[in-house]
């Protein structure tokens, strides 16, 4: 304001004089003052009403930089900016401006990215990861039970439709904190559909299959918490032929709930494939806490608590001698489960065997149960699982099971191993005492690594010869896909 | 027979868990093996999330 006053006089007194060389030829010298006095009067009347101008205007500009100061507190960075720049251009501060600018406009970045960079940047090594996975394993069961066939359109069960979320997150350079949801999501499992049950099961069958935290330490080893595998769950299942997707030493996996029957109508009594065949594989998943102990020379071993008073212990082994081009794995377990009270775990039938939905699922006093698979290079494998079951209820035998399989993982197209295999069952005395189940087939997959894809088909045989029963064998084929997202 | 049957398939398992050892020990010196539980979603490559066979949604 001190510079426009100073500005207005300076133009006053140069058209002043420029003025005087006219009037001075034109009047005398009086007149010439007069005029002058005149002139600077009204040049100093016009000068204090652009002051008085400029106070008023400086008032309102302070006034509006104030509100805008408080609204820059919960607006965006960019108006904060917009504003002081305003202000400054009205206080003519033009030199400073520029670095405010850049100071805001660095702020205002760091506002923006800093807090997605923490989500995005990815390091060679995470340290807290949480992860999504599943797949869908979807397929046709055929089957002829002597007197009728039909085709269902399955969930296969050995390995069902479900997903997963994992997240870890890294404590020390030692332990690992680790929590894991897994549920599966079935219609038409292959363990359900049957000839009474028509052709679609109902609603999907939505279940728990893990819910749990874990602590693993490189050092310690691993502790489990939650609903997941028992130390000896797996244990009857170690499987290297590459088809375990559609047969394993779980055989009722494939077509479970299919009845065996004779040439009369089906009634709920008649036993279902699921409730004569058995690998007596531990105590499945269950509310437990669980510790594993650091890997040793291949070998790691296994104890479980189980809500409601089971325990187990297992020890497993997996190792690749590549001298001689073999993989191997395998693992023994052994479960008591004489505590356990838990009414899912089964009710007793006729038969005095104790289930709850004719699954493996069975109440028993303990069990011993075991399996090894072995691969060459060749692609040559075999696999064997055997166990035994300990009931102790008058008048049931202990419950046994054998089980073996012969494969070959063969390199015969571009885009993925195919894998052939063989298998025998023979189940002794699962559902009742003088039952002799047994069943064998072939089967084959296909990989596609590339696409995450496996296809499969097989079909087996199964047989049950029981004291005072006359029973069909049950054939069956499924025929399917499991894709992995 | 039932004591027969029982003996016989203890007698399986041993048989099972002899041959694994004398093969282990004629194999020599072994490398981990990462074993997948059967039945478990495999290892590898998924179809929409790729190489690492699983869409990871935080990472830090």
């Amino acid at each position: 304001m001190r510079r426009i006053s100073v500005k207005a006089i300076w133009l006053s007194a140069v058209f002043v004089l420029s003025t005087v060389p006219f009037g001075a030829a034109a009047q005398s010298d009086s007149e010439a003052l007069a005029e002058l006095k005149r002139i600077i009067e009204q040049q100093q009347k016009m000068i204090e009403a652009q002051s008085r101008a400029l106070k008023s205007l400086t008032t309102k500009v302070e006034a509006l930089s104030a509100k805008r100061q408080e609204q820059q507190d919960v607006a965006q960075p960019v108006t904060k900016i917009e504003s002081l720049s305003a202000q400054n251009q009205a206080e003519q501060e033009t030199p400073a401006i520029p670095t405010k600018i850049e100071k805001l406009l660095t702020e205002s970045k760091g506002d923006q990215v800093a807090p997605s960079t923490d989500k995005l940047v990815a390091s060679g090594e995470d340290n807290i990861a949480l992860s999504l996975s599943g797949q869908v394993n979807r397929g046709i069961l055929i089957y002829d039970d002597g007197t009728d066939s039909d085709t269902f359109h399955v969930d296969n069960a050995n390995s069902s439709t479900r997903f997963r979320m994992i997240g870890t997150g890294k404590i020390s350079s030692d332990m690992t904190l680790g929590a894991q949801i897994e549920v599966q999501m079935q219609s038409n499992s292959t363990t359900r559909v049957s000839q009474i049950s028509g052709n679609d099961i109902g609603g999907l069958s939505f279940t728990e299959r893990k819910l749990e935290v874990y602590f693993d330490s490189k050092r310690l080893g691993r502790v489990w918490l939650g609903q997941g595998d028992t130390a000896s769950n797996g244990t009857s299942e170690f499987d290297l032929s590459g088809t375990s997707v559609i047969n394993y030493s779980s055989i009722a996996d494939m077509a479970g709930g299919l009845f065996f029957r004779d040439n009369t109508p089906i009634e709920t009594t008649d036993p279902q494939i699921k409730d004569v065949f058995s690998n007596l594989d531990g105590l499945s998943r269950d509310d437990r806490i669980r510790y594993d102990t650091p890997e040793f020379a291949g070998f790691t071993a296994s104890t479980s608590h189980i809500s409601g008073g089971g325990w187990d212990v297992a020890l497993r082994y997996a190792a690749n001698f590549e001298k001689v081009g073999i993989k191997t794995a395998g693992a023994i377990g052994y479960a008591d489960a004489s505590d356990i009270k838990n009414p899912d775990f089964g009710v007793r039938n006729a038969a005095g065997f104790l289930t709850s939905d004719g699954s493996d699922s069975s109440k028993f006093d303990n069990q011993l149960a075991g399996s090894v698979s072995l691969l060459h290079r060749s692609g040559i494998n075999g696999t064997f699982a055997t166990g035994t079951r300990s009931l102790e209820i008058a008048g049931r035998d202990d419950v046994t099971y054998i089980y073996g399989k012969i494969g070959y993982v063969a390199d015969l197209v571009a885009f993925g191993k195919t894998a052939f295999s063989i298998d025998y069952i023979k189940a002794d005395d699962v559902a009742a005492t003088g039952d002799e189940a047994t069943a064998y087939g072939f089967f084959a997959v296909q990989k596609l690594p590339k696409f995450g894809t496996e296809l499969y088909g097989g079909i087996r045989n199964h047989e049950l010869d029981r004291p005072g029963g006359n029973f069909d064998d049950v054939q069956a084929v499924l025929l399917g896909t499991r894709v992995k997202f | 027979m039932q004591k027969t049957r029982l003996l016989r398939s203890r007698l399986a398992s041993a048989a099972v868990v002899a041959a694994l050892a004398i093969v282990l020990t004629a194999c020599g010196k072994a490398k981990p093996l990462d074993y997948t539980q059967t039945g478990e979603i495999p290892p590898g490559p998924g179809l929409f999330s790729g190489d690492d066979g699983r869409f990871v949604v935080f990472r830090k």
